[in-house]
């Protein structure tokens, strides 16, 4: 379990890091927000190889709360941004 | 390390592969379009093979019914999300084109059923003079509409 701690925690990292590379040069704010949902779904992947690492399942209910806030943040950027033209 | 945790191990390496990839491709793909599409699977995919191996892992049916509450809540918003997002970008994308093209296409979408409805009345005046009338109001009403 150690090593896929590892592996995963490297992966999840890296793909945090690649999803925070792109929320700070996107060109437009959409790309903001889907690198922001991507980062939203890393936390969810963090929080449950927690879960399954540390054998309790108290930190699923986290998961459950920050799947819906990624919805709601995602379904509200879309909605209230400004139209940018080009 | 019994066969089960071995079994959980591959998976959750897998679903954080998804997550790998999805940052890979939010980072390198050229277009707004394809990152929306490369974003969606870890929130699919992945959240799916991270919650079987952690099932797998812990097993008690609580935890079960918590995961496959994370698995549907997913399925059910993560394309809406997705959809409502391609919908700003597309027409952030079309730009001042859509305000001018949205009466055009009305006019002529007014217009294309007309001349459809009069080729049919040339064709067949002769022979169904009352069908092609009924004909008619119905798609006039369906353009109202």
């Amino acid at each position: 379990m150690t090593w896929t701690v590892v592996i995963a925690g490297t992966m999840f990292g890296l793909g945090a890091l690649f999803a925070a590379i792109r929320l700070v040069r996107g060109p437009t704010q959409i790309d903001r927000a889907v690198a922001l949902d991507v980062m939203l779904a890393i936390v969810v992947g963090v929080i449950v190889l927690s879960a399954a690492v540390s054998d309790s399942s108290i930190t699923l209910v986290i998961a459950v709360v920050v799947s819906l806030l990624g919805f709601i943040g995602s379904a509200s950027l879309a909605k209230l941004l400004p139209r940018d033209r080009q | 390390m019994s066969t089960l945790d071995i079994v959980a191990s591959v998976l959750l390496v897998l679903g954080s592969l998804m997550s790998l990839l999805a940052g890979i491709a939010v980072l390198r793909f050229p277009d707004t379009m394809s990152r929306i599409h490369a974003a969606t699977k870890p929130q699919v995919l992945g959240i799916i093979l991270l919650m079987v191996g952690v099932g797998l892992r812990l097993g008690s049916p609580a935890v079960i019914g918590m995961l496959v509450l994370i698995v549907i809540l997913q399925f059910v918003t993560a394309p809406v999300s997705a959809h409502l997002t391609v919908r700003v970008a597309y027409r952030n994308a079309k730009g001042d084109d859509e305000q001018a093209t949205e009466k055009p296409t009305h006019s002529a979408a007014d217009d294309g059923p007309e001349q459809m409805i009069e080729a049919m009345v040339k064709e067949n005046s002769v022979a169904q003079p009352a069908a092609d009338g009924s004909n008619n109001s119905d798609t006039g009403a369906d353009l109202e509409r």
